[in-house]
């Protein structure tokens, strides 16, 4: 009940915001090829939708997207592991990741197009490189944020290391982590994007930049709109993921700990 | 030290079997002695059976003495014996209870109970009676497939009481169990520990800043003091068992728990002098 009542409000505010929208395009109002009606835009998708013209690009990028994503988020969370577990690969790999996390992977688009030519796999590269970073540092700092009692306590009844690290380490970090992939859906569509800008024949990025050079820029909201609802989808959808395993952190926040 | 009210016999006479543990010279510093000495020339031995409560103010030392006797850390010189054996790591014969709960919050009571063996699925059937049999000694049999979120404070360290029962150790290892629970609380669990204790009659050594809760469960009461610590005094508690509320009005009771309360006086009037502006 109260949920529903929450979605209200920022719903109004969406209400306000397409009114004001048709307010300034109206008849007379903003040219439509600065700002088209939402009516415009709203019939561009309809029809892309329909007649099938957008689906081809809707699919190139999805399936860009969730490749690179998952192939960069295995690999985020087993080098993670391993830089949490291991001093000597810490030691060995960890300033050099440091070093390549503040470089702006967008800037290396270019570079991995000519690498992996024009097609679907440089996009997945590009995503996987830029959804890579955030959750590999939140996997380490999970891992590390482990409560040490807890650890010490299995150790007390000596437990292995593979168990404290299965049974303790990794559970403590799973929130952590699905913080990291509740970014990293977002980042991916933006790589995903990115990489169709610069050089691609498909997807809703190279949608969107041929749009451009036609000044429709009806398609150029419609392809904008489509990515939003993607983006929103995935990260709603990690979201309910998160709360569905890591169930005893929300659990805990509404559960008041009374002492008998 | 103190003059012992006559009371019922105690647990084990001195000298009639070997102790079961054996401390001796004890030394424990960080960064492996270099830094702040913990622990020196502490020794201390328990009798088989025996319930000894270990007294310190906050930050004596009490602690790192459990983690060493657990296994859980090394100590710098001196020597720990289980039994005639040095301990050199943790052991399934010795349980361990903490002061906070440390239960696995994404795990059920009943697998934090079968923790020291496994979970459910590779305990076997016998840790699995076992758990359900110590959750039902604990009075949370109901509770079995609760999570720990859904446990009050009491609750939560009853489970932390049936995991150190998993494994049917013989010495018993609590560190502070009771001191985050409330005074009610903390009295009933005193007196279920002590009725689980006489049921088993194992070895336990107990760790509390709390007088009455020392002289309430304890044959002896070990006092630490100092920095680094050292035993400073070793106090038998004759009170006849199994001790209950009334205990606590008793006059022996509180003759005893007085003669502490005057020693824990002098102490820090001694390290007051010597130690000017170090820790209380």
């Amino acid at each position: 009940m109260t949920a529903l009542r929450n979605a209200i409000y920022p719903l109004i505010t969406l209400a306000i915001v397409v009114a004001l929208w048709a307010f300034f395009t109206r008849p007379g109002g903003l040219p439509s090829y600065l700002l088209p009606p939402p009516g415009a835009v709203f019939s561009a998708l309809y029809a892309g939708l329909a007649d099938g013209s957008y689906w081809p690009h809707i699919r190139f990028t999805l399936l860009s997207t969730l490749s690179g994503y998952i192939i960069g988020s295995a690999a985020a969370v087993v080098v993670g592991i391993l830089i949490a577990e291991s001093e000597t690969f810490e030691k060995f790999v960890y300033p050099l990741i440091v070093a390549v996390q503040s470089m702006p992977k967008v800037a290396l688009a270019p570079l991995i197009l000519v690498w992996f030519g024009f097609g679907i796999t440089s996009k997945i590269v590009l995503v996987a490189l830029i959804c890579f970073f955030p959750l590999l540092v939140n996997t380490i700092v999970g891992i590390r944020r482990a409560d040490p009692e807890l650890v010490e306590m299995c150790r007390s009844f000596n437990r292995s290391r593979a168990f404290i690290f299965l049974n303790v380490k990794l559970p403590s970090a799973a929130s952590s982590i699905f913080a990291g992939l509740q970014i990293g859906i977002v980042l991916a569509l933006i790589g995903a994007v990115v990489g169709e800008f610069i050089a691609s024949e498909q997807g809703l990025g190279y949608l969107i930049g041929s749009a451009t050079v036609n000044m429709s820029v009806s398609t150029m909201f419609a392809g904008v709109l489509i990515l939003s609802a993607m983006g929103m989808a995935g990260s709603s959808l990690m979201r309910f993921i998160h709360r569905r395993v890591v169930f005893w952190e929300g659990a805990r926040q509404s559960m008041p700990s009374g002492e008998v | 030290m103190t003059s012992a009210p006559s009371g019922a016999a105690l647990a084990a006479a001195p000298g009639a079997a070997p102790p079961r543990l054996v401390i001796s010279d004890l030394a424990f510093g960080y960064g492996g002695g270099k830094g702040e000495a913990v622990l020196q020339d502490l020794s201390l031995s328990v009798e088989d059976g025996a319930f000894v409560a270990v007294l310190g103010p906050s930050g004596s030392g009490k602690s790192t003495l459990l983690r060493l006797v657990s296994g859980l850390a090394a100590p710098t010189s001196g020597s720990i014996a289980l039994d005639g054996t040095p301990i050199t790591g943790p052991r399934s014969d010795i349980g361990m209870v903490f002061q906070k709960p440390t239960l696995l919050p994404w795990r059920t009571v009943r697998d934090n109970v079968l923790l020291p063996a496994g979970f459910a699925r590779a305990a076997g059937p016998k840790a699995r009676a076992e758990a359900d049999r110590l959750l039902a000694l604990v009075g949370l049999s109901k509770a079995a497939g609760a999570y720990p979120f859904q446990l009050s404070g009491g609750m939560a360290q009853r489970v932390g009481i049936a995991r150190m029962l998993l494994h049917d150790p013989t010495l018993l290892i609590l560190d502070e169990p009771f001191a985050a629970l409330d005074a009610m609380t903390r009295e009933d669990l005193s007196l279920e520990l002590q009725s689980i204790w006489m049921r088993g009659r194992k070895t336990a050594l107990f760790v509390t800043h709390s007088i009455p809760e020392a002289v309430m469960l304890a044959d002896r009461v070990v006092v630490l003091a100092g920095r680094p610590a050292r035993v400073v005094a070793d106090i038998p508690v004759p009170l006849p068992r199994p001790r209950t509320i009334e205990t606590l009005t008793s006059a022996d009771f509180n003759t005893i728990a007085y003669d502490l309360r005057q020693m824990f006086r002098d102490i820090a009037g001694h390290a007051g002098a010597a130690i000017p502006g170090g820790p209380a």
